[in-house]
């Protein structure tokens, strides 16, 4: 199952990569000033910062949701910010009101001619609450991103590829006046995406990004209380300017 | 060139954005099957081998404890029997036959941990020596201090074979009738189980996933036929491809016996099919009926309601099945206006998921509110004190099972894990 699931995320991925490519060649920008990045891992100057602002949609799979809600945006904030050898200090914010997740962390970074490769781990806080009729509930939990990304600058564009493991580090949640507190130490899952930072109108540049999870625990379905231990399929779009 | 590997990269996208349908292939290792030449089990054989029993090695993959509970499906004049095995770990359940072959009792199934994939074969064994003489004997027994039950378990066909091992620890918890309530019949189509949700097959499977009563999803044809379907609109979440698109509903039964499939094939019963099934084939207790329909229902519902209820009890009265109460559920306002307009709700069994004024003006035989609210025992209090019982729902959550069932308050939860609630349930200590 996983085995299908890896191959299928690698298709996908070609095929996100191929796509990307040529929607950045069909609409092809006047040349520009070399792209700033955010995704990119290529290492930054020091105490050059860098932010966008943009939204991102994950699609919770239908096993979960059944006939409920199953996609809602999400606020995407990203910053990063240049430190000394190599070194950058990374955070992004995801805000959906009724889950939000807070994800700092730092990662290491080197060039080799156009590619540029990162290591990195972050960590993520995430809480959420539900008290509309009929349920009373909220939960909070810490996670874990160990992550790689490879990057290769094509001049007008970069185009990043990114690995990252997650590491369920803790979970609590409330019914009422009920707690649960159920410590989930283990792996969650992998993820595997592709970005393009490209040029878009004048000095603006995007980015656009398409990530494949395989989870066993996605955080913004905690109000469904899914007890599946398997492996679920979660896509995830994303779109950013790049400020 | 553009366009053709535009078109490919739309084909791999699209492809690697469909998951691929999950299942769980049953085991079938003949290896595991009863020996030839061996005898069903006499109804106190059977009996006394009902308890709360210790894994007295490998406790890791199921738990420390096993709770073994007998069930049976009628099919004429036949009757099997089958006893499952609930543990605690992951929600995991076997569900095995039983027979004999002079003193020794033999089990042979399957088990299923129902959270991820996991399957396999088991087979156990009870020798003379073991209590296997004591339990065959004609007048068995309660010799059940030295009853072991020796096994072996793989992790499907073709694995290596584990052993597990149980001694009885004690007898089941059974006090006040407490309502173990299978969602949609037995359990999800999510859930991969052995038939389709809300479906005859899935309700006779109900009560070996430890079950004493299900929820079923009412709604009605444009013929005015109550049938069972979850969702609004035919999908294949629920049913094959088959061309039909839009609400179930806005179909007459007669198209949908004839194009819609369920996903194991059935056709979607009528709500009379289902209950006709749990009355001549199995011994639930409680059938929950959520009301989804978007059309008037109420009568229709209450007619098939009353006359099965009637046959159920008249079959109980004979002793041949425990008393059956179907509970209409009125699960918004709509519904309640809609109930409050029968001539003979006086004598109607309600479940009712809004608040207590609702219970009330309703005079609804049970409150079903929504485990996510938590449970206020004031008001669970006070809803006992008026002579109704108090169900919660759809709870499944393992951590939250046994945080209800120990407190002792409610009278009953549904659940997509029944196993687990039985578990949490049959598995306390005598107070």
């Amino acid at each position: 199952m996983t085995r299908s699931y890896t191959f299928r995320a690698f298709l996908g991925i070609l095929g996100a990569v191929a796509l990307l490519l040529m929607v950045n060649t069909a609409s092809a920008q006047e040349p520009s000033a070399r792209p700033p990045g955010i995704a990119s891992p290529a290492p930054l100057r020091l105490w050059q910062w860098e932010l966008s602002i943009g939204l991102s949609l994950s699609t919770l799979p239908r096993v979960i949701v059944e006939e409920e809600l199953n996609q809602s945006p999400a606020l995407d904030l990203r910053s990063r910010l240049g430190l000394p050898w190599g070194f950058s200090a990374d955070a992004r914010l995801l805000i959906q009101v009724l889950t939000n997740h807070f994800e700092f962390g730092g990662s290491w970074s080197f060039a080799i001619g156009r590619f540029a490769v990162s290591l990195g781990d972050n960590s993520a806080w995430w809480f959420g609450f539900l008290t509309i009729d009929g349920f009373d509930n909220s939960a909070n939990g810490w996670l874990n991103y160990p992550n790689v990304s490879l990057g290769y600058d094509f001049g007008r564009f970069r185009v990043v590829l990114r690995a990252e493991m997650l590491l369920v580090l803790s979970f609590r949640s409330y019914a009422g006046d009920y707690l649960l507190s159920s410590d989930k130490n283990g792996f969650g899952g992998f993820s595997s995406s592709v970005t393009i930072e490209q040029p878009f109108w004048k000095n603006t540049h995007v980015l656009i990004g398409f990530k494949a999870s395989y989870l066993k625990y996605f955080y913004q379905s905690w109000f469904t209380y899914e007890t599946f231990n398997r492996y679920l399929f979660i896509p995830e779009l994303s779109f950013g300017f790049i400020l | 060139m553009t366009h053709r590997a535009a078109i490919l990269a739309g084909c791999l996208l699209a492809f690697a954005s469909c998951t691929p349908e999950d299942s769980v292939v049953m085991p079938d290792d003949a290896s595991y099957g009863l020996p030839a030449g061996t005898t069903p089990l006499a109804p106190a054989s059977r009996k006394v081998l009902e308890g709360v029993y210790q894994v007295i090695d490998n406790a890791k993959p199921f738990g420390e404890f096993l709770v073994l509970r007998w069930s049976y499906v009628a099919t004429g004049t036949d009757t099997t029997h089958y006893l499952s095995m609930f543990g605690a770990r992951g929600v995991c359940y076997f569900i095995l036959e039983g027979a004999r072959s002079d003193s020794t009792v033999h089990f042979s199934g399957y088990w299923r941990r129902m959270t991820s994939f996991e399957t396999g074969n088991a087979s156990f064994t009870i020798s003379p020596t073991n209590g296997g003489r004591a339990v065959t004997a004609l007048s068995p027994r309660a010799q059940r201090d030295t009853l072991t039950i020796t096994g072996r378990y793989d992790n499907g066909n073709g694995t290596q074979a584990e052993t597990l091992n149980l001694r009885y620890l004690r007898p089941l918890y059974i006090t006040t009738p407490f309502a173990i309530i299978a969602h949609r019949a037995g359990g999800r189509n999510s859930d991969l189980l052995p038939a389709s949700e809300n479906t005859v097959d899935m309700a006779l499977h109900a009560e070996r996933f430890g079950a004493n009563g299900i929820e079923i999803d009412v709604r009605m044809t444009t013929d005015n036929v109550p049938i069972l379907f979850h969702d609004e609109d035919l999908n294949l979440r629920l049913n094959i491809k088959n061309g039909l698109t839009g609400p179930v509903e806005s179909y007459s039964y007669v198209q949908l016996q004839a194009f819609v499939r369920l996903l194991h094939g059935e056709s979607i019963p009528t709500l009379k099919e289902v209950l006709d099934a749990v009355i001549d084939r199995t011994n639930l207790r409680i059938v929950w009926l959520d009301m989804k329909s978007a059309r008037p229902s109420m009568s229709a519902v209450r007619a098939v309601q009353r006359a099965a209820m009637a046959r159920a009890n008249a079959q109980a009265a004979l002793g041949k099945r425990n008393p059956l109460v179907i509970l209409i559920g009125l699960p918004d306002e709509e519904k309640v206006d809609e109930y409050m307009t029968l001539p003979d709700r006086a004598e109607a069994y309600a479940i009712c998921e809004l608040g207590l004024d609702q219970v009330r003006r309703t005079s609804a035989t049970v409150w079903a509110p929504r485990w996510t609210m938590g449970t206020p025992p004031a008001d669970v209090a006070q809803m006992h004190a008026e002579g109704r019982k108090v169900l919660v729902w759809t709870l499944d959550v393992p951590q939250y099972i046994a945080q209800f069932v120990q407190q002792g308050e409610l009278d009953g939860i549904l659940s997509n894990y029944p196993s687990s609630v039985a578990f949490m349930y049959f598995a306390r200590p005598p107070q």
